[in-house]
């Protein structure tokens, strides 16, 4: 499955128990959440009943806007809310990378069920 | 003493689409990387972005569209826009919740975690503070027409 939007593509497939997306372009819409909820409804929802993981694999990602961040953190409130495990990599030599999903880890006392992880620590 | 006049070495105007703000983005990072260098272009081209999609988020049609200036040595890059009048007050607070919050990683690593507490909180004034490395103030230059200006701390 591919989901694609102006300058953002993301690439899904499933690995064994890990529903991976790889994340490359520029997220900068203005209001990404109904498109993105839209594709991620049933990618949850498929990890969900098989008990599976969603790894976001954000490392090439090139630019994101803070409604991206917005979305990202709106979406692992929905990923926690049915307990599916979230495991966001990032690239930790960008500085955007850094300041936004490194800072995401905060969110990890409050969500069992998130990991964030520097990207070169990827299997 | 006289204020030296300022260098004003980019500046122009756009409408506020998707197409036009990376354009502008992109304007802003090449200006920025022959001033300053890359790490810093990269800061500035978000700078540029967040405020000009706030400009959009809050702004209404109007003929002058809206202006762009970076200085000429980059110490600022400011956004002229018109704003609608429900969301000057909500802009203003928000300014003023940042000055409050003192340390800008804080205060974004707290506004982060009002969008996971509460769905959603705007996050671009937040991220030019701490990721921009950016102080931000506002100033009306004509009726409905607001002027953000975020400087380089430091």
């Amino acid at each position: 499955m591919v989901f694609a939007s102006g300058l953002l593509h993301v690439d899904s497939n499933e690995d064994g128990k890990v529903l991976r997306q790889r994340w490359t372009g520029r997220a900068n819409e203005l209001k990404p959440t109904a498109a993105l909820d839209g594709y991620f409804a049933p990618v949850i929802e498929r990890a969900r009943a098989g008990g599976l993981t969603i790894e976001h694999r954000f490392e090439k990602l090139e630019y994101f806007n803070s409604a991206f961040i917005s979305w990202v953190i709106q979406h692992l409130r929905r990923t926690l809310e049915v307990e599916v495990k979230t495991i966001i990599y990032f690239e930790p030599k960008s500085n955007m990378h850094r300041s936004s999903f490194d800072a995401l880890r905060l969110l990890q006392g409050e969500n069992p069920w998130l990991q964030v992880l520097e990207a070169h620590s990827a299997p | 003493m006289k204020t030296p006049p300022l260098s004003l070495a980019l500046s122009f105007s756009l409408q506020g689409d998707i197409s036009a703000i990376v354009e502008a983005q992109q304007k802003v990072g090449r200006f920025v990387k022959a001033q300053l260098g890359e790490a810093e272009a990269e800061a500035m081209e978000m700078v540029a972005a967040e405020l000009l999609e706030n400009a959009v988020k809050h702004g209404q049609p109007d003929p002058s569209g809206i202006e762009l200036v970076v200085e000429g040595e980059a110490r600022f890059i400011e956004v002229i826009s018109s704003v609608r009048q429900e969301d000057l007050a909500p802009i203003e607070e928000r300014v003023q919740w940042l000055a409050a919050q003192g340390d800008p990683q804080k205060a974004w690593m707290r506004a982060l975690s009002e969008v996971f507490a509460r769905g959603e909180f705007g996050l671009g004034l937040a991220r030019i503070a701490s990721e921009g490395g950016c102080r931000i103030s506002l100033r009306m230059v004509s009726p409905g027409r607001l002027a953000v200006r975020a400087y380089r701390a430091g």
